[in-house]
């Protein structure tokens, strides 16, 4: 290559590196100034730690960052251990496994807020599925579960698991068929039954797949946000349901307080940020294949 | 080889299983569909009908004269479009400037623009919200788009699909009587189809289904994508579950429909990549 | 169309380390005649893929000139300079059909529609491939491929075409008939053709004259038999002919040459030390001559081909017809025909006489 490829690669490089730029770059570092400014309008500056003062006294922002971490910490391992089940059995047999993968995976391509209104019917109090059951089958009391401080956090959670089964199942099966047979064969020799080969065999080849699951799974809870708004609405709050980014939106849409909006998405960088760095620990420690 | 009863029982609980998963997976759509037909107080009945008696298809004409979906439809229909010409010629610009050329600094430059994928969209709404009011966007399709029509992620893809070409062909191509751009038109994106096929069905299905920006920055009914028009369709409709499902079928129809179409190009294309959001 | 080369220099910056240049291509001069078929002809590494680039233009050159009959044409672009190149894994658009391949070159010149079928039909019939216009590269066995590539090259009526090791890619048998089918392409269009390939057999068989490259630079430039009767220099000798021909330390004794205590002829002139060359058939059987015991006879039809080892030690190679009877584990004696013996400087390696 000769020398002014850089002035032949330009044209090419500027649109993306414009709207990077102005989309990307631009508002990472102004949600950072912004964070330290004491006011909530943006064209005023005063710097000052103030903003994170008030962000962590903010019970509104404490519940959010409660509210995430419960969601995370028990939506990520449940849909994981459910889908290492169904990617097990997935592999195990032949007959419907590609009808099976197809049904799995549609809730990934569907709108979640679409389906979040199926659930949100599903879940209704008086005329919900689920408390027409419980109510007129075992005769238990109706519960109000988005209309409760109590129930609306673990309905979400509900839906959140339902809905991330989708790409797990599909990237652990497609991670478990991928392990070379012949690990199987010479464990079958060894006279291994099903379960130890499963859990001696399968799962530490599996770990690198698994890890990655997991941190993405980690990553998207930390952000979960339409879930939230769709299944129970702008009054989540209200129902001790709201989250990190439901937070962030709040301040923005609500209370146009730019400068707690913006520590809180920095808080919530930092916590993916971490995340990420702790994927890449993870991967690097499970893979023993390099 | 000759079954056992044991491994007989075996697969059977694996079938029985994996079908009541199948079971949990499909209910909510088929509650949908089944509730969007039903007339509007069966739906609140209790014994639920699991298959309605009459079929209500005037629900989704009710639907039509209650709310313009077919606006909301549209609006979609054309930010997605808008958003995958604009998008692809961007993105495989971009892959293209950096698969081809060798230029100092070249590969930081691509980590500053891989960086960028850890950084959550949300932190940065803030402050987009605020410069395309600045830009006077509000209300407009470009609005919808322009700030995701560089995505690092397919760049990155793209880039590698055009570095596995051979640079001989590149060679063949300028005896041949190609400049660098005839190049990139002719053999490069060609011969990157199927890169750039899935691509677009993994675009089309997050431009479709995003919600939190359109419900940002669009403020008027005319301008709603079907997603936030389903929202704001919610407190309109109050307990006529038919016509919210309705609506919700209006929404995840499409997608449902193009998945059924190009289930193995979106299954192989998500199972690759591992993917983002 | 005549091609000249004048004082063409192509350096590198070292990939690893920036600081030094590598010469691929050393000051050369070459003169090409028109509508002949010439060979660079080398190991790999010494320069001949990058020469040919330069001529072809995809190389710019660090200095020297080159001309296509009178028209100078070092600064044009590879596509204003009337080439056709085929490339050593053929390089076809694997999305485009044959036909597609072959009219490429010519809609990027915008030629006529109607033009560039009959132009395509036209090819393809001198390559043999009308019937295979409407299959995708991958549907192709190599040799076709290797057509395919050359009707390519050849579409827009090229003033040169240039090969750049097109069969190495081919098993040994589609390898001798491409070799041929190359020839008889090349003789039917008249077309000047630079071809460059490592293979000396190959280079001996297809070409008018053959151009030895070793290390950047030109060694020799003459007719195949030419090359192999009168090699300049000691690579020229040892690169052309298989099995290599054998070397030896010589020395000048009492006005004759001497390998060991063989006296291999009378030969005036220097003294001192100097390399004896002898190809494998000029070696025989002699009384009174070299020492050698016989370690590898192999039977190859209409020859035998013998390993021998001298009393000092060094290998040589001995191909003698099949009535002459040469048991191995023996202890014979060899000499060498008169008048196919080669002398080259022992330091520099510059060819001296042939005795």
């Amino acid at each position: 290559m000769n020398d002014n490829s850089f002035k032949k690669a330009i044209p090419y490089l500027i649109p993306a590196i414009i709207v990077l730029t102005v989309f990307t770059f631009y508002p990472l570092f102004n949600a950072f100034v912004q964070s330290f400014n004491r006011l909530p309008n943006p064209d005023n500056y005063e710097l000052s730690l103030k903003t994170y003062q008030w962000l962590f006294k903010d019970t509104t922002f404490l519940t959010a960052v409660k509210n995430t971490l419960v969601y995370s910490l028990v939506t990520v391992p449940i849909s994981i251990a459910i889908s290492l089940m169904i990617a097990a059995l997935l592999t195990s047999i032949n007959r419907l496994r590609v009808f099976f993968q197809t049904v799995y995976f549609l809730p990934y391509v569907t709108s979640a807020v679409a389906v979040a209104f199926t659930w949100g019917y599903l879940f209704n109090a008086d005329y919900g599925l689920i408390n027409q059951i419980m109510h007129n089958v075992f005769n238990l009391p109706k519960i109000p579960w988005l209309r409760s401080p109590d129930y609306a956090m673990s309905a979400v959670m509900i839906f959140g698991i339902w809905r991330s089964l989708a790409f797990n199942v599909l990237i652990l099966t497609t991670g478990m068929l991928s392990i070379d047979p012949q690990y199987y064969k010479a464990a079958r020799v060894d006279g291994a039954n099903n379960a130890t080969t499963f859990f001696k065999i399968t799962l530490p080849l599996l770990a690198p797949v698994v890890s990655y699951v997991f941190t993405i799974g980690l990553i998207n809870a930390f952000k979960v946000f339409t879930e939230v708004y769709a299944l129970i609405g702008s009054s989540a709050r209200v129902y001790k349901a709201n989250t990190m980014v439901f937070y962030i939106f709040d301040q923005l849409w609500v209370y146009k307080d730019y400068s707690l909006a913006s520590a809180a998405a920095i808080i919530l960088l930092l916590i993916i940020l971490v995340l990420t760095a702790f994927s890449r620990w993870l991967s690097a420690k499970t893979d023993y294949m390099n | 080889m000759e079954l056992r009863p044991q491994k007989v029982a075996l697969k059977t609980i694996s079938y029985l299983i994996l079908f009541f998963f199948a079971l949990v997976t499909l209910f909510p759509f088929y509650w949908m569909i089944i509730t969007a037909l039903k007339d509007s107080n069966s739906a609140l009945r209790w014994p639920p009908e699991l298959w309605p008696k009459t079929f209500h298809w005037e629900n989704f004409d009710r639907l039509l004269k209650a709310a313009p979906f077919g606006r909301y439809f549209m609006n979609s229909v054309i930010v997605v479009i808008l958003d995958l010409s604009i998008s692809m010629i961007v993105m495989s610009f971009a892959a293209f400037g950096f698969a081809h050329y060798n230029f100092r600094g070249k590969e930081i430059l691509f980590m500053l623009f891989l960086a960028t994928m850890m950084i959550p969209g949300e932190a940065l709404i803030i402050t987009n919200f605020r410069t395309v009011a600045k830009l006077g966007w509000f209300d407009t399709y470009h609005v919808l788009f322009v700030p995701y029509i560089a995505s690092v992620f397919y760049i990155y893809l793209l880039r590698q699909a055009f570095e596995s070409v051979p640079k001989q062909l590149y060679l063949a191509a300028k005896v041949d009587g190609c400049s660098d751009f005839k190049y990139f038109l002719k053999v490069l994106l060609p011969i990157a189809r199927p890169m750039l096929i899935t691509i677009v069905i993994l675009k089309v299905i997050a431009s479709w289904n995003s919600f939190m920006w359109p419900l940002l920055v669009t403020n008027s009914s005319r301008m709603r994508v079907i997603s936030y028009g389903l929202v704001a369709f919610q407190s309109e409709a109050g307990n006529d579950f038919p016509l919210m499902m309705a609506a919700s079928i209006f929404t995840v129809g499409p997608m449902i429909i193009l998945y059924l179409i190009a289930r193995k190009k979106i299954i192989d294309g998500i199972a690759k990549g591992g993917i983002k959001g | 169309m005549r091609i000249r080369l004048e004082d063409v220099t192509v350096k590198f910056k070292d990939r690893r380390n920036p600081k030094n240049e590598v010469i691929a291509v050393n000051h050369v001069n070459l003169e090409v005649p028109e509508s002949k078929l010439i060979c660079l002809l080398g190991p790999s590494g010494c320069g001949k893929s990058t020469a040919l680039y330069a001529i072809s233009g995809l190389q710019e050159l660090t200095g020297g000139k080159i001309y296509f009959g009178d028209r100078d044409v070092t600064k044009l672009d590879t596509q204003e300079r009337k080439i056709g190149l085929v490339f050593q894994n053929y390089s076809l658009y694997p999305h485009m059909t044959v036909s597609q391949n072959i009219a490429f070159p010519l809609k990027n010149a915008k030629w006529k529609r109607k033009d560039i079928e009959d132009r395509i039909q036209e090819v393809a019939r001198i390559v043999q491939i009308s019937e295979l216009l409407e299959r995708k590269p991958a549907q192709l066995s190599g040799g076709q491929q290797q057509r395919v590539a050359i009707a390519r090259a050849l579409a827009k009526n090229p003033e040169i075409l240039l090969l750049d090791e097109p069969l190495s890619n081919l098993d040994a048998k589609l390898r001798r008939s491409t070799r041929e089918e190359i020839r008889r392409i090349q003789k039917t269009t008249g077309i000047t053709t630079i071809f460059v390939t490592h293979d000396q057999e190959e280079a001996m068989t297809i070409s008018d004259e053959i151009v030895i490259m070793e290390d950047g630079r030109f060694v020799q430039q003459g007719l195949p038999q030419e090359v192999y009767e009168q090699p300049a220099n000691l690579f020229v000798a040892g690169f052309i002919g298989s099995p290599t021909m054998n070397f030896f330390d010589g020395r000048f004794e009492d006005g004759a040459v001497m390998v060991g205590n063989y006296r291999v002829a009378a030969h005036s002139g220097a003294s001192g030390a100097v390399t004896v060359g002898v190809r494998p058939e000029s070696v025989r059987l002699k009384e009174d001559g070299l020492r050698v015991k016989v370690e590898i006879v192999e039977l190859l039809g209409r020859e035998r081909v013998c390993r021998l080892r001298t009393e000092t030690g060094e290998l040589l190679t001995m191909i003698t017809d099949i009535d002459t009877l040469v048991e191995e584990d023996t202890q014979i004696s060899v000499g060498f025909s008169p008048g196919k013996v080669y002398l080259f400087e022992a330091e520099s390696g510059e060819a001296l006489a042939r005795i």
